[in-house]
């Protein structure tokens, strides 16, 4: 695993050869699993290339910050990116723009976030090339006060051939709570696959009376369920599992 | 063990259960039988303390602590099992999470990952389940016979002294029907102290439990009782053609 970390609104430089730095832009020279964390980030902008044939499977943190942030993604023929992503930011303001510029490149953003005060996402993804492929979950656990609001895009313009299109969105309140989710898909091109859901809901009361009927009480029902919504949508290594695990331990019960 | 008196439950403003009255002892084994919608179920998730029935009157008494004011897991944790006829789909919980979650809760004590892992597997293996449903989400995609021997799978990690089965046999082909049946005559026989209450409209799983009291309800109240030979004669005659046949024989008599 290589590890990247983002402090004060800086890509920290590694002796990682397996990456390249260029100011604002990481470059991927080399499959395999990347950690990213931002630390005391509040503004950044980062850029993330994927050459063709790669396949890179890339984690990323942030706790507590309040930051805004622009992510975006290039990815060559073939360049294979699976992005597993926790916040629990204090806010989060963050534009994502992927671009699948060559063949069969293909995403998955697995997205997972406590929404603790106000949060917006805007997530755009262009399929520019054939046989390109987008699969976006987004997981939110909505605390009581908080504002989420996730602006999703896909776009395939004509001509751009038999791509597949995918976007998940679910929100779990734990209070009252302002939720916005807009999935647009902007298809011009009729070979194209596309399938979405939106869900924004309360906690449902059928599943914490089936827990609860095995002795789990009405406080550790609802920490398995947000566990279950945030933790299995992002597959987060050990050590990362025990930091969002500390996280959402605070948030039982409420 | 489990005494109900009086019990009147209404849900969406209807009259659901109307003075209720059962007595389960220790050890016994009781069905309850009804067309559809009479409040077998009902009866079920009131004993359980479903929030989405209203108990107007009447009292629950298990072991003589009445059971009303307690919350569900409050009554789970007195060794109360719900065996439940649509076992929920929690998507993203996943079953080994739950399950070891739910020991550690009603033994008040949190269950090692190795001594969980172990009896996992004897159960599993016991009830023919497929290892892999451990690590998949809590019923997500299970068919139907997976979720009925999960649930039986619960009863021999959980250990209660008072089983509900609410249609357990709905849903179950006969072989699977066979091997539900056997481990819980089995977890019976390990444990004579346990009471079982089976809500069934087919009597084939009372060939493995065989039962001490048969009750027929309707409108929400038991109208008759009696043995084995009752719900045999429910399965001959059905309920509506029975009813006619004792209404004649009332009217002879």
């Amino acid at each position: 695993m290589h590890k990247i970390n983002v402090v004060n609104n800086k890509i920290i430089p590694s002796d990682d050869d397996s990456i390249m730095i260029d100011n604002d832009s990481l470059i991927f020279l080399d499959s395999g699993d990347y950690v990213i964390e931002y630390i005391e980030c509040n503004n950044i902008e980062i850029n993330f290339n994927i050459k063709n044939n790669l396949c890179i499977q890339l984690f990323e943190f942030s706790n507590n910050n309040s930051i805004s942030l622009k992510a975006t993604y290039n990815l060559d023929k073939s360049a294979s990116l699976i992005i597993n992503k926790f916040y629990s930011n204090e806010n989060t303001d963050e534009t994502v723009n992927v671009y699948l510029k060559e063949t069969k490149a293909n995403i998955k953003y697995n997205f997972s976030s406590i929404g603790n005060k106000n949060d917006k996402y805007n997530i755009n993804i262009y399929h520019l090339a054939k046989e390109t492929r987008s699969d976006i979950f987004n997981r939110t656990v909505a605390r009581k006060g908080s504002i989420n609001v996730f602006d999703i895009n896909s776009y395939v313009e004509n001509g751009v051939c038999k791509c597949f299109l995918n976007q998940s969105t679910k929100i779990i309140t734990l209070g009252k709570s302002i939720n916005k989710i807009n999935p647009n898909m902007f298809i011009a091109e009729n070979s194209t696959t596309a399938t979405h859901s939106s869900v924004i809901g309360n906690m449902r009361r059928d599943e914490l009376f089936y827990l609860m009927s095995r002795g789990i009480t009405y406080k550790s029902a609802i920490n398995l369920i947000v566990k279950g919504l945030i933790i299995s949508n992002i597959n987060p290594n050990i050590e990362m599992k025990e930091k969002i695990l500390n996280i959402l331990e605070k948030l039982g019960g409420e | 063990m489990l005494k109900i008196e009086n019990l009147i439950v209404k849900a969406n403003n209807k009259i659901i259960l109307d003075k209720f009255n059962l007595i389960v002892n220790d050890g016994e084994i009781h069905v309850i039988m009804g067309p559809n919608g009479v409040g077998k179920s009902t009866l079920s998730r009131v004993i359980m303390g479903d929030y989405n029935y209203e108990v107007i009157s009447g009292n629950i008494y298990f072991n003589n602590d009445n059971l009303l004011p307690l919350s569900t897991d409050e009554r789970a944790k007195k060794g109360i099992f719900l065996a439940m006829q649509y076992p929920m789909e929690i998507d993203g919980v996943s079953n080994q999470d739950f399950l070891r979650t739910a020991i550690s809760s009603i033994n008040n004590k949190r269950i090692g990952l190795y001594d969980f892992i172990i009896k996992c597997e004897k159960g599993a293996e016991e009830l023919s389940m497929d290892k892999d449903l451990i690590h998949r989400s809590l019923n997500v995609g299970f068919s139907g016979g997976e979720k009925k021997k999960n649930e039986v799978l619960q009863i021999k990690l959980l250990k209660p002294n008072f089983i509900i089965l609410d249609e357990l046999d709905s849903g179950l082909d006969i072989d699977s029907l066979k091997i539900v049946g056997e481990n819980i005559k089995k977890y019976k026989d390990e444990n004579p102290n346990t009471s079982i209450l089976i809500i069934t409209h087919h009597p084939k799983i009372l060939e493995f439990l065989k039962p001490d009291y048969v009750h027929i309800m309707d409108k929400g109240r038991i109208y008759q009782s009696g043995n084995y030979e009752l719900a045999l004669e429910i399965e001959k005659f059905g309920y509506i053609d029975r009813k006619n046949i004792l209404t004649v024989e009332d009217k002879n008599a």
